[in-house]
C-alpha cells in the first residue's frame, strides 16, 4: 500500500513534468529560455565602440587608419552627408536594430553611436 | 529635417528589401549613383530631382511587394559558407 502510493506520487510527477514540456514544445522554446528570453539586455560600451569601430574601418571610403573611438564622420573621416548616412545603417545592420531619421540625423561621430546603441534595450 | 537625406535612407531602406539579390544590389547601387550624379543640383532643378526620388522610391516599394509574391531562388551569392 506505502508503495503504491509512492508510485501515484512519482507517476503525477512525471505527468506534470510532461505537460510542462508540452507547453515549452508548443512555444517552441527551451523552459530554460524563457526568463532569458524577455529580459533587455544593454551591451557593454566597450564591447559596442569595438563593434562600430570594426564597422566603421570595414566602410570602404574611410581610411581605417584615421578611425578612433572619437572620430567624427564629416570632419575626422572626410565623409559628407550621404556617406555618413551609410555607415550609420551599416551600424544598424551591424546591431540588427532600426535607428529613426530623427535620431540617426543626430548621430554624427563614433561617440555619438556608442551612447545611442550602448542605450539602447534592443541592440544585439 | 533635410529632404534629400531623408529620401536617400527611404530609398536605400526600401532597396535592401527587395527580393532578388540582383535586383537588390542594382537597386542600392543606383540610389547611390542617382544621388551622386544630382549631387551638385540646387533651386528648381534640386525640386524636380526630389520629385524624381519620390516617385522611384513609390516604384521601389510595389516593386518589393511585387519581388516578395513571387520569391526567387537565392543565388550563390547569398549562401556563402
Amino acid at each position: 500500500m506505502f508503495s503504491s502510493a509512492a508510485r501515484t506520487i512519482v507517476s503525477r510527477a512525471a505527468a506534470s513534468a510532461a505537460s510542462r514540456g508540452a507547453v515549452a514544445n508548443r512555444l517552441n522554446v527551451q523552459p530554460s529560455m524563457m526568463a532569458v528570453r524577455f529580459a533587455s539586455t544593454f551591451l557593454n560600451p566597450a564591447e559596442v565602440q569595438e563593434r562600430i569601430i570594426t564597422v566603421v574601418k570595414n566602410f570602404d571610403k574611410c581610411d581605417p587608419a584615421k578611425v578612433s573611438s572619437d572620430s567624427k564622420f564629416v570632419d575626422d573621416l572626410g565623409l559628407d552627408s550621404l556617406d555618413s548616412v551609410e555607415v550609420v545603417m551599416a551600424i544598424e545592420d551591424e546591431f540588427a536594430i532600426e535607428i529613426p531619421d530623427a535620431e540617426a540625423d543626430r548621430i554624427a561621430s563614433i561617440g555619438d553611436a556608442v551612447e545611442y546603441i550602448a542605450a539602447h534595450p534592443m541592440a544585439k | 529635417m533635410n529632404p534629400s537625406i531623408s529620401l536617400f535612407r527611404s530609398l536605400l531602406r526600401e532597396a535592401k528589401k527587395v527580393d532578388n539579390y540582383n535586383f537588390r544590389l542594382y537597386a542600392i547601387r543606383r540610389v547611390k549613383l542617382g544621388f551622386q550624379i544630382n549631387r551638385n543640383l540646387a533651386g528648381n532643378e534640386a525640386d524636380l530631382a526630389l520629385r524624381e526620388g519620390q516617385e522611384n522610391l513609390d516604384i521601389l516599394r510595389r516593386q518589393v511587394v511585387l519581388g516578395s509574391l513571387y520569391p526567387s531562388a537565392p543565388s550563390v551569392m547569398e549562401n556563402a559558407v
